[in-house]
């Protein structure tokens, strides 16, 4: 298995390392209209063919973990969410977890609070499928099904707006609990706004698995198989398109998905359109799941929030959550003051990378943006770690010493530390 | 003498360049509104496409490095020109009657033929105005362009071949003017003609969307993939002009499907009319003709997604080259009877 895998990430990007029978080399991004983010693709071809494709990342790094270090535990909850654009609720969920696990308050939790973090979370889910299947028709050419999409994803806007005074970082969790309760009257005007938006659901559903022309575009095109998504171990959509079950709410379930009706979504054929279809399956089921969390919040009781001493105990944990591309990591140690010693961060993109470069092999140039859209990348959340500076296109591995002195300096003339 | 002074003032002002310029910028506008209104958006205000052409003038050109500046310059004006031309050939109306059918300017004898050799050059144009740039997406750009042009070419030949046919008698002398005035009687003695002329009006209609590299054909400036083909590194003034050419190829494009399927500027018989009225209402009924092609094609533009460059290749070639191929069959089938 270890000798027919070659890793995709790349640090040099004139095209040196081409495997044999390239005979061109397309460098797409960090600026490019296809790409909202920077990220450099290296996509060796053949004719109209494409043999490799590899990727450079690392253009985005904001230093986000190092910042976490100088805060306090209490504010880092509010930092966190803006690890990622579009998945906030979820990056802060698993924060919580983790803090609550290392303070040891994890199972005095309100069935209420949990109720509302599950809402905070599937309406992310909602609004972050329903953006990306969007961008996919854009990527194809379909700018009606684009600016359709977008129009009716107003609609869980609105409810996320109504409920957390925020769009889409709406930062509901505390540790401990919740920010705000989600009042009855808030639940009856959602209601019918959830109900609306499963019909224009459906019939986005019925137009991706309808429309010849689109289904053309996805259909058969980057084909991962279910032996190779096994060797590449791709998560969260791309993995349950290429029938790999595996899903963190029903594998480890945490807050209270074991307690809700809902169906795992999975496909077998391993195309574009199965990631599709996975993305608009989970979109519904997500929203059905909202309307049960509506209907149990009218009887479910309990305080939104735990109080929670401000230093966290000596300790070290990790949690992990279903984001909406995928599974989101996080690790925390904690040394018993009110600061963490380290946190990281692991997000979903990036375990997806090799898995979707690997379908790009074989393929059209012109099915590159779908194929490389298909895994919804994220690159904000992805870039952790600087290794290397390449100035001058020389290699340069920066040590422990040089970040140390490199935070020395920024501390000391007060200038942002990268 | 007059009549020449009459001719070149024409030529400039209403129903020559002056008009094809408002024309082209009108155009762009209903072409932007009704693809917008179809996705369910507002679209731009009424004056946009004119901001666009004065901003994009006021921009600093850069040439990149490596290319030929010469070519650079030349092919954009090369290619307004080219479509220019082609939109004089339009027959649109005219101020005196003393003719038998209305003419464009730059018209001649067996012109329906020049028409396609002009469609040709704006194909190889747009061609030869990626390749020099030297950037792999506009090279890209540039061969599926071409390579597209060159498929729709001979479905779009046949197309336009079925109203020259019903037209044409011994004597005829191949004008656009005169099918575009004598479609309609064709199809009167003869009501089976009405199938081959829509058909081939179908055809012609997406081989359009196609040299115009409309929405389902965009692959050539396939925005996401070629971040837009071979116009990747024009931009200024050039840009501008090649913006325009396009709205005039869309013109002259749109005008000759009015002119070869619609009967132009005619509706029944107005040649008796008063010349200042005459010209008048020739004018408002080509242009109510062609809002309606453009706004047809705009419509279609927002129905389907983008088609790979095989998908269209092969669309043309299997597809529309054998029903064009039957609308010319039928149509000499009919003629022979």
């Amino acid at each position: 298995m270890a000798e027919d895998f070659r890793s995709r990430f790349r640090v040099l990007t004139d095209g040196s390392d081409a495997p044999l029978g390239a005979d061109h080399h397309i460098f797409v991004g960090p600026q490019h209209p296809w790409a909202e983010e920077p990220a450099h693709f290296i996509i060796h071809v053949k004719g109209e063919r494409v043999v490799e494709a590899n990727i450079r990342i690392g253009f985005n790094l904001r230093g986000m973990e190092k910042a976490m270090e100088a805060r306090t535990w209490r504010q880092n909850t509010m930092l966190i969410p803006r690890a990622c654009g579009i998945c906030s609720a979820v990056h802060q969920n698993v924060y919580v977890r983790l803090v609550e696990r290392l303070a040891g308050i994890e199972d005095q939790i309100s069935e209420r609070a949990r109720l509302i973090r599950m809402f905070s979370c599937e309406a992310e889910r909602v609004h972050s499928h329903m953006l990306w299947y969007g961008i996919l028709a854009h990527d194809t050419g379909f700018d009606t099904l684009f600016h359709v999409t977008w129009r009716d994803r107003e609609i869980i806007m609105d409810i996320v707006e109504d409920i957390s005074g925020n769009r889409v970082n709406p930062a509901l969790m505390l540790i401990g609990g919740v920010k705000r309760d989600l009042p009855k009257e808030r639940a009856d005007k959602a209601r019918p706004m959830i109900n609306d938006l499963i019909k224009q659901v459906e019939y986005h559903k019925k137009v991706f698995t309808e429309e010849a022309s689109i289904v053309n575009r996805l259909e058969n095109v980057g084909v991962l198989t279910k032996e190779d998504a096994k060797k590449l171990t791709p998560n969260g959509p791309t993995a349950r398109g290429s029938g790999l079950p595996y899903d963190i709410r029903k594998t480890f379930p945490y807050e209270l998905y074991d307690d809700i009706d809902w169906n795992l979504v999975y496909y077998t054929e391993g195309d574009v359109l199965a990631t599709t279809l996975v993305r608009l399956d989970e979109t519904l089921e997500s929203l059905r799941m909202l309307n049960q969390i509506l209907d149990r919040l009218e009887t479910a009781s309990g305080e939104l929030l735990q109080r929670v001493k401000p230093r966290i105990s000596e300790g070290k944990y990790m949690t992990r959550a279903e984001a909406p591309r995928g599974e989101d990591i996080h690790y925390g140690i904690a040394n018993g003051t009110d600061k963490p010693e380290r946190y990281k961060i692991r997000a979903p993109s990036l375990g997806n990378i090799d898995a979707t470069l690997k379908r790009m092999d074989g393929e059209y140039i012109a099915d590159m943006p779908v194929i490389l859209r298909s895994y919804d990348p994220c690159f904000s959340c992805t870039n952790r770690v600087m290794i290397i500076n390449q100035s001058t296109g020389e290699k340069k591995i920066m040590g422990q010493d040089e970040f140390a002195l490199k935070a020395i300096k920024a501390k000391k003339y007060n200038r942002p530390f990268f | 003498m007059e009549t020449l002074w009459l001719e070149i003032i024409l030529m400039i002002t209403v129903p020559g360049i002056i008009f094809i310029l408002v024309m082209g910028l009108f155009i762009d506008w209903l072409d932007r509104k009704v693809y917008a209104r179809g996705q369910n958006r507002r679209g731009p205000p009424f004056l946009q496409p004119l901001y666009d052409i004065v901003k994009l003038t006021a921009k600093e050109t850069i040439v990149p490095k490596g290319v030929s500046k010469f070519w650079y310059t030349v092919l954009p004006i090369m290619f307004i020109l080219t479509a220019i031309t082609g939109a004089l050939m339009i027959p649109i109306s005219i101020l005196d009657n003393t003719d038998s059918f209305i003419i464009g300017f730059t018209s001649f004898k067996f012109d329906v033929f020049f028409v396609l050799f002009l469609l040709l050059s704006y194909g190889l144009l747009i061609y030869f105005m990626g390749y020099i740039t030297k950037n792999p997406y506009a090279q890209t750009g540039a061969t599926r362009s071409l390579l597209q042009v060159l498929s729709f070419e001979i479905p779009l030949g046949f197309a336009i071949l079925v109203p020259i046919l019903m037209v044409g008698k011994d004597r005829s002398d191949f004008i656009l003017g005169e099918i575009s005035k004598k479609v309609y009687t064709a199809v009167g003695e003869n009501p089976w003609f009405i199938i081959g002329l829509v058909i081939a009006f179908c055809v012609s209609i997406v081989v359009m969307m196609a040299e115009l590299e409309e929405f389902p054909f965009d692959s050539p400036i396939a925005h996401t993939e070629l971040a837009d083909g071979w116009l990747v590194e024009y931009g200024g003034w050039r840009y501008a002009l090649i913006r325009l050419g396009e709205r005039f190829g869309a013109f002259f494009i749109g005008g000759l499907i009015v002119t070869l399927f619609l009967g132009g500027p005619y509706l029944g018989n107005t040649l008796g009319l008063n010349p200042y009225l005459g010209f008048f209402v020739h004018l408002v009924i080509f242009v109510v003709k062609l809002i309606l092609v453009v706004a047809l094609m705009s419509f279609l533009r927002t129905l389907i997604s983008r088609i790979r460059i095989d998908q269209s290749v092969r669309l043309a070639w299997k597809t529309i080259l054998p029903i064009a191929l039957v609308a010319l069959m039928l149509t000499i089938g009919f003629k022979l009877i």
